[in-house]
């Protein structure tokens, strides 16, 4: 017996994700997926932007991980709010474990919400979580050639956060390289360059947030 | 490594099919996939083989196909099917710009075809 289907295999994800960002907009919550390789610096940006804007918005943050709760602890030692997701060795988060993350979370007193994703290029790119936007995050001591390497992410994030500029003098690392391969995939893109260490760059960033923020809102 | 996961939507996917047009056991599953998905074949056929081991579709086969990609110039517009990832960074063949291109197709996980008993 033939049976004919064309069925995406991503479906019933997407229809939850789909879920998740209606409910997002209701909120005007904005929600952003940080996706990265491992230690490229994303606990570390969450930790300075929930210090620095900590007056002006409210926050919270969702933490994927493999295994450990460290990242939750980093976060939360900010004030603000943090779920940890303990994936079990799994390798991205899915629109249904942020759906379990947010019965710890009151949307409708959120400005933002981030989603710390699993470190890695690859898998959770292919699994919307409802966000507004992913962000990638490249930092300066690994290749230039990320772009071309993992080109999904790059296709499909609205903002590149190049970290740790602060070790450029001492690293490989061509700026212009990683960015024309980004632009190429991905014209739109936003890119900043940052150091969470010294704080250079993360104004650029600050005032991006701000501004989608408020096209939020104004969406709600 | 997603390719865990997905098996498992297609499996789930694949017996819902099975169930609604009276079929009792999976002997072929088609998957097609786009070249920007990044799926690793061999972790596709370990994860199936896992899914089915000991079910009434064990020795089913798993058939993969993946799309290629097609890229369309932002400058020109020419639109054409190009043989590897690396060329989204290279000039366009056709107008000899570096615009950038747009993915017209390759991107994608679908499940296509079932054969059942």
């Amino acid at each position: 017996m033939e049976i004919p289907v064309v069925r995406n295999v991503l479906e019933a994800n997407d229809r939850m994700a789909a879920r998740l960002r209606d409910e997002f907009k209701r909120c005007g919550v904005l929600t952003l997926n940080l996706i990265s390789s491992p230690g490229s610096g994303k606990t570390s940006l969450l930790e300075r932007t929930l210090r620095d804007l900590g007056t002006e918005f409210r926050m919270a943050v969702i933490e994927g991980d493999p295994q450990t709760d460290n990242d939750a602890r980093r976060v939360a030692a900010t004030g603000a709010v943090a779920v940890q997701i303990n994936t079990d060795g799994g390798c991205h988060l899915d629109s249904n474990m942020i759906l379990a993350a947010l019965e710890n979370l009151e949307l409708e007193q959120l400005d933002i919400l981030f989603i710390e994703n699993v470190g890695n290029l690859v898998c959770p790119v292919e699994f919307d979580c409802g966000e507004d936007a992913k962000i990638a995050l490249l930092s300066v001591t690994e290749g230039d050639d990320k772009p071309e390497k993992y080109p999904q992410l790059f296709r499909l994030a609205k903002a590149l956060i190049l970290n740790k500029t602060d070790l450029l003098p001492y690293v490989d690392f061509d700026v212009e390289s990683a960015a024309r391969g980004a632009c190429t995939l991905n014209p739109d893109l936003a890119i900043f360059q940052i150091s969470c260490r010294d704080g250079h760059g993360l104004e650029n960033w600050y005032a991006w947030l701000r501004e989608a923020v408020r096209l939020k809102k104004a969406d709600a | 490594m997603h390719e865990i996961s997905l098996m498992s939507d297609i499996m789930r996917i694949a017996t819902e099919e099975l169930v609604r047009h009276g079929g009792r056991r999976l002997t072929l599953v088609r998957v097609r996939y786009g070249v920007l998905n990044q799926i690793v074949p061999d972790a596709m056929r370990m994860a199936f083989d896992a899914f089915i081991a000991g079910t009434p579709h064990e020795g089913a086969a798993l058939e993969l196909k993946e799309e290629p990609l097609r890229l369309r110039c932002r400058g020109c517009g020419k639109e054409r099917e190009a043989a590897s990832r690396e060329e989204m960074f290279r000039p366009c063949p056709s107008c000899g710009k570096f615009a950038g291109f747009e993915c017209r197709a390759g991107d994608g996980i679908f499940l296509d075809h079932l054969e059942a008993e």
